[in-house]
Formats: C-alpha cells, sequence, structure tokens
C-alpha cells in the first residue's frame, strides 16, 4: 500500500464557488490510494459536505477575515485522512459545529454513509477540525 | 463545474433539465428556478437529473422544499434519474421513499397524466 503520510494541502476562501476546487484536489489524492472509482466519488461527496458544514459555520460565527479553509489529507497507517480545519476566533465551538452537522440532517446521513469514521474537535484555541478516515482498501496480490 | 438549467414544458407539465454539479455553489440557483416554476403556477413539475455529475444535501435540500412547495398546492415532483452515484445518495438519505424516480422523461409524464 502507498503511504502519503505528508499532507497534501489546499486552502480556500470559505465561499461556496471554491468546494469544487477541494473535491477536485482530494479525488486526486484518494486515486494515488487503492481506492475505485465508486469510492473516489464517496470521498468527494463526504468532503463536499464537511467542506459545507465548514462554510455554514464560519459564515455565522467568524469575522469576515477568518473565512478561510484548509484540507489536509495523507495516510495513517491503513486510513486515509482528511482534515477540514477553519478557524472561528477565540473560544471555537466544536460543539456549535457538530450541533450545526446533526441538524443538516441530509448533510449528516450522507457523510456517516460515505466514510468509517466522522469527528469534530478543536483545532489550538481558535479553530475547528473536522476529521474524515477512511479505511484504504487492502491491496490484491 | 456550473450547473446549467434549461426548463420546458411538454405536455402541460413542467419539465426542469439539470446539467452539472448540484452543491452549496450551485443549489440556490436551482431553488430560484423551481420556485420561479411554481410562481408560474406549474404544480407538477418532473427534474432530469441523467446529466448531474454531482449532487450533495445542499441540492437534496433544495428538492425537498421545492416538494413541500408544490405540496402545498396539491402536486408532486418527479425525478429522472439512472445514474447510480446520484441514486445512491436517494437511498442513503432515505428520499427514495419521497420522490418517485423514473428512468425517462416519458416515463415520467405518462406516470402525471395517468394519475
Amino acid at each position: 500500500m502507498a503511504h502519503f503520510d505528508q499532507p497534501t494541502l489546499i486552502t480556500i476562501p470559505a465561499k461556496p464557488e471554491y468546494v469544487s476546487v477541494v473535491r477536485l484536489v482530494v479525488a486526486a489524492f484518494a486515486d494515488l490510494l487503492d481506492y475505485d472509482g465508486d469510492a473516489v466519488e464517496d470521498i468527494k461527496l463526504a468532503v463536499s459536505e464537511a467542506c459545507t458544514n465548514a462554510i455554514l459555520h464560519l459564515h455565522k460565527q467568524a469575522p469576515p477575515e477568518k473565512h478561510l479553509l484548509t484540507m489536509s489529507a495523507y495516510t495513517k497507517d491503513e486510513h486515509m485522512l482528511i482534515d477540514i480545519i477553519y478557524f472561528v476566533g477565540e473560544g471555537a465551538d466544536a460543539e456549535f459545529a457538530s450541533r450545526q452537522l446533526h441538524e443538516r440532517d441530509l448533510g449528516m446521513s450522507i457523510l456517516l454513509s460515505m466514510m468509517d469514521r466522522v469527528e469534530i474537535a478543536r483545532a489550538n484555541s481558535d479553530g475547528i477540525v473536522i476529521r474524515l478516515t477512511k479505511n484504504i482498501p487492502a491491496q490484491h496480490p | 463545474m456550473d450547473l446549467k438549467i434549461e426548463s420546458k414544458e411538454v405536455e402541460g407539465v413542467g419539465v426542469i433539465v439539470l446539467e452539472g454539479e448540484v452543491d452549496v455553489y450551485t443549489a440556490p440557483k436551482l431553488k430560484s428556478r423551481l420556485i420561479d416554476i411554481v410562481d408560474e403556477g406549474k404544480f407538477n413539475i418532473i427534474i432530469d437529473l441523467q446529466k448531474v455529475e454531482f449532487m450533495d444535501s445542499s441540492g437534496l435540500g433544495v428538492l425537498v422544499g421545492g416538494l413541500k412547495r408544490v405540496k402545498s398546492h396539491q402536486g408532486s415532483i418527479l425525478l429522472v434519474c439512472t445514474q447510480e452515484n446520484i441514486l445512491k445518495i436517494f437511498r442513503i438519505t432515505g428520499l427514495v421513499k419521497v420522490f418517485p424516480i423514473f428512468s425517462s422523461e416519458e416515463e415520467a409524464i405518462k406516470s402525471i397524466q395517468g394519475s
């Protein structure tokens, strides 16, 4: 199995029109691993949902100058990890991000179906990270 | 990729044909077109998703909102879709039970005319 433990990063303005750029990057990264076409589509969908949640959160809670989000994709053991990281300012509220995601029922159903694990946590004191984990399929001999 | 939206009338039924990606950026455009069509008095609407390459929950949300709107006028929204990657999100979210899904516009039109 190929290892890409050094993160591939992209930072975008947290605006709806840039989400398709993140989808393209994550699809290219997933192609480097052993995922089939369907799994790559699932990963794109999950990342789209996570970015949408981040954008909605930023526009509700953060001042405009903070409206950036970063996607970091890397491998760890047999997993691909995708972190969607954004900064809302002092007192970043991971609970708010989590609650908002659960309120977006359709988005949450999709996210949980597409990925093996979804976690939301604080990153430092002013950031939020939505971490998506997907197992990398074992290579056939 | 952007979203192209074409609307037409076929045998008295409003048909919206989508091409491209439906996400947080493009979904408002679809919402606006759906509202316009309902405002024109068309309450039975077919939405053709055959050329949609990507759709996430932002698109699903607009479809559900549109359905609520037409239901208040005893109308319906029927979908045309055969692509597995799009059908999958309707299955995951349980929306296959909410939207009748057909494999062609003709079949969807027949269903409206027969009801």
